[in-house]
């Protein structure tokens, strides 16, 4: 799974999920992509489930970039702790998606092919994304 | 000049958002027209004027007369064009002034043709790195785009822009050593699932006692608080108890 290989601080506050993508909201890499309609946490496992899902279904057809990098720990206390004597140990990791952002890119395969296995990787995100395609910038003017 | 296109701009006095909402609703879009040492207009055009300079040969790199009443008439270009994040429809544009007898810095799309046999037969991925090229030329010989044969590409080779051909209309002012589009043996999936999965274990490994460690902490300072509690309570008695007896004694001695 990703994390980061090395942090300044182990345990950070939760922040705000508001806004939109400012950065990494175009296709730069790939013809196809999966762009987030909703702002939300995207853990490490949910990125690997999608990237799993993707490259499954092209069968090494094409080449997928994740776009996306869980660099913020997510702590917890364990179960059955009273309140107090400190904040929680890192649990997982996750990234603060906000909506515009593209998740994943995709080139080499078919437009069918790539609508598929785009479509696998939504179910494993907990929110709404739509597929977008080089071609249609600018042509549903 | 036959690609001169000629669009009606009108001037916008006021440049507040509302303002800029109620354009779009009527279907126009907000521009800007800036350059040549000339002082920025902001303007308004008709959105299906984009959408028709969008689709012509030459697409953002058109050569534009802009007409602002009869009076003023300006040669310009598409400079930068802002779409909605979420709907891809155009909010804003950019135009640039440009002087006719002057080289301008455009970039020009790049265009593949034919399968490489790497693809083919030698079952590579084709890799589009660059798809556009920074040129400089006049703004009445700019390139609709430039056609890069790669039929002849193996696994591991690729084509940069010092190979593309060069011809005296324009001057290619990308980086030699930049590579346009490369042939790559695909990547074997199976063993970066081995790699992760051993990943995932250490992480549990180290995790699992961490965990551990602080449950029974946790316990023994809930434990150490509790016997605490019972001292203090203990105290308390015996503060009560104490007082009871000097009101007896109060008492009796009444």
């Amino acid at each position: 799974m990703l994390m980061p290989a090395k942090v300044k601080h182990r345990k950070v506050f939760r922040g705000k999920r508001r806004g939109i993508a400012t950065k990494g909201n175009t296709l730069e890499f790939g013809d196809f992509g999966l762009q987030s309609l909703e702002n939300d946490w995207i853990t490490a496992r949910q990125i690997e489930a999608g990237r799993v899902a993707i490259n499954r279904f092209i069968k090494r057809g094409g080449k997928l970039w994740v776009r996306v990098f869980p660099f913020k720990p997510v702590t917890k206390k364990p179960v059955e702790v009273r309140m107090g004597k400190g904040k929680g140990d890192p649990e997982f990791w996750v990234d603060v998606i906000k909506r515009g952002r593209v998740l994943y890119e995709l080139e080499g395969v078919s437009e069918s092919l790539a609508r598929d296995a785009m479509k696998l990787a939504q179910r494993k995100l907990p929110i709404k994304t739509r597929f977008i395609s080089r071609t249609q910038i600018g042509a549903g003017l | 000049m036959e690609n001169l296109i000629t669009i009606n701009a009108e001037l916008r006095k006021e440049i507040s958002k509302q303002a800029r909402k109620g354009l779009r609703a009527q279907g126009k879009i907000p521009a800007i027209l800036y350059g040549i040492t000339a002082e920025s207009i902001p303007i308004a055009v008709n959105l299906s004027d984009i959408k028709g300079i969008l689709k012509s040969e030459n697409k953002e790199n058109s050569l534009l007369r802009i007409t602002q009443g009869e009076k003023s008439k300006f040669d310009a270009m598409i400079k930068d064009i802002q779409y909605d994040y979420l709907s891809d429809h155009i909010i804003h544009v950019d135009f640039i002034r440009i002087d006719l007898n002057k080289p301008v810095e455009v970039e020009v799309p790049v265009v593949l043709e034919g399968e490489p046999i790497g693809v083919k037969t030698e079952d590579g991925l084709l890799e589009f790195i660059s798809r556009e090229v920074l040129v400089r030329s006049l703004p009445t010989s700019i390139p609709k785009e430039i056609r890069v044969d790669i039929s002849a590409l193996h696994i591991g080779q690729s084509i940069k822009v010092e190979t593309l051909a060069k011809t005296e209309a324009y001057q290619i002012l990308s980086l030699a050593n930049t590579v346009i589009c490369a042939v790559a043996a695909k990547a074997k999936e199976e063993v970066v699932e081995v790699e992760e999965v051993v990943e995932e274990a250490v992480e549990g490994a180290e995790a699992a006692p961490e965990a551990a460690a602080g449950l029974e902490k946790a316990k023994e300072t809930d434990k150490d608080k509790d016997k605490g509690k019972d001292k203090d309570k203990d105290k308390d008695k015996d503060k009560d108890k104490g007082k009871d007896k000097d009101k007896g004694k109060g008492k009796k001695e009444g």
